[in-house]
């Protein structure tokens, strides 16, 4: 169970915001639509422990869920971040730095795992050999949603979610692995994709 | 062992195989004979700073002053990193400063008390001079090394958030640029030990020999400083690091650089 309570961002373009508050079950996903893309990359840099709130808490299973430690992170949460921008960093070289953290855990992914999974939901594997810059939005997220699966993430945390395609396979890892979904999006027409929504212009512009 | 012997006219014989080369140099018409006697001068003059330096340090044969003087030698040292380094922030000076003098003070007096059995390593005819050596060859490694640190942490910084992101400690998201900043120290190594093992190495050899020292431990002298060389550079630029993190990263691992961009 993830839940924001009264949470405000620190930002100071919008002194005067509406807290957040928000509880979200097992299952469960929460996008939130806006059309400010720093505010809504600072609310996952919020969550992620990475900037500070200025007031309120996010709380896993009734404990504070931003402070906690490395460890906690590698476990539970997979971070979809926008595709990356870096010409010389393939998407191979990416994948193993996520094994190479999950390795102690025995949840490190083989390549036959990675390629049955990717077969199952239409990705090539000839994508592992390209530079992430070269990727779209959706075949980015589409292998990392992948990789939550596999390595058996509970909370996904994912920006700029547009595809239909990425937002069936989120449900699918929600209502199969019991995931807690907190999606970003500046498409209003994304709104109504999970369970929750959360307007985040009309809590800024309190 | 003999010191030499200099006398004035001594002294303008030699300045005579100096200037002759560049009157050589101007009656061929060869354009760089200015650069050529600029070189020279500054080089004089930086021989005359290290002579009169060295020459307080044995004068008040005190360990302060000694240190005090390494530790100029090291600023000077820790400037021009950052300099050729191009990170661009002066106050790196100051963790590349104490990376450096760390690593000099004890690598250096390690290889003097331990390696090669030097019972006084203080003296400042032994420590300056081994100071100044290991200065000389940890600069252009060092620089190298922050240099394609500072340029990963700049341009693979989405990398750097996306493993934080999913459970990397700061230390296991940074291993990628710490390997190659090492990869910099180790090529640069390599590309000294090309050169120094034709030309520098021997000449000190030489030089050793001519002071009288036995030739194996000329030898083994030169050996053990090569392996001293490509200690050094490693260390101290882990060290820096280190220091430099909070230049770098806030309290809550962000990279400064970027502002609020990210």
């Amino acid at each position: 169970m993830l839940e924001f309570n009264a949470l405000t961002l620190a930002l100071e373009d919008y002194p005067h915001q509406r807290p957040l508050s928000l509880l979200l079950r097992k299952r469960q996903g929460v996008m939130v639509v806006g059309s400010n893309k720093r505010a809504l990359h600072v609310l996952v840099s919020t969550l992620l422990g990475r900037r500070p709130m200025t007031q309120g808490k996010v709380l896993w299973r009734g404990e504070e869920f931003i402070g906690k430690a490395a460890a906690f992170f590698r476990c539970m949460v997979a971070y979809i971040p926008p595709v990356m921008a870096e010409k010389d960093t393939t998407v191979e070289s990416v994948l193993d730095g996520l094994n190479r953290l999950h390795h102690h855990k025995g949840v490190a992914t083989s390549q036959q795992e990675r390629m049955q999974e990717w077969a199952r939901i239409g990705l090539s594997p000839a994508i592992a050999s390209q530079s992430v810059a070269s990727l779209s939005l959706e075949c980015w997220q589409l292998l990392l949603v992948a990789e939550a699966r596999l390595k058996q993430k509970k909370i996904v945390v994912i920006e700029e979610v547009v595809s239909p395609r990425v937002t069936e396979q989120l449900q699918q890892l929600m209502k199969e692995e019991g995931c807690v979904v907190v999606a970003t999006t500046m498409d209003e027409a994304m709104a109504s994709v999970f369970d929750k929504y959360i307007m985040l212009d009309e809590c800024l512009n309190n | 062992m003999t010191g030499f012997q200099f006398s004035f006219l001594g002294c303008l014989m030699g300045l005579m195989l100096f200037v002759a080369s560049l009157i050589g140099l101007y009656m061929w018409g060869v354009r760089i004979w200015k650069h050529v006697l600029f070189a020279f001068l500054k080089m004089a003059g930086v021989l005359c700073l290290i002579a009169g330096l060295l020459k307080l340090a044995s004068w008040a044969d005190n360990l302060l002053v000694s240190l005090l003087i390494a530790g100029v030698l090291n600023g000077v040292a820790a400037m021009t990193v950052v300099r050729k380094s191009r990170i661009g922030q002066a106050s790196f000076i100051l963790p590349v400063f104490g990376g450096q003098l760390v690593s000099l003070v004890v690598l250096g007096l390690f290889f003097l008390c331990v390696v090669c059995g030097v019972s006084a390593p203080f003296k400042p005819q032994m420590f300056l001079p081994m100071m100044g050596i290991l200065l000389g060859v940890m600069v252009t490694p060092n620089a190298k090394a922050l240099a394609a640190y500072y340029d990963g942490v700049r341009h693979h910084a989405q990398r750097y958030h996306f493993l934080v992101g999913n459970g990397a400690t700061h230390h296991e998201a940074v291993a990628y640029f710490h390997r190659q900043a090492l990869q910099c120290a180790a090529a640069a190594w390599v590309q000294r030990m090309a050169l120094t093992s034709f030309l520098s190495l021997p000449v000190v050899m030489c030089v050793l020999l001519l002071y009288g020292v036995p030739e194996i431990e000329a030898a083994l002298w030169c050996l053990f400083l090569a392996g001293v060389m490509i200690c050094l550079p490693i260390c101290s630029v882990f060290l820096t690091l280190f220091l430099a993190r909070k230049y770098v990263f806030d309290i809550y691992g962000q990279i400064k650089w970027e502002g609020e961009s990210h």
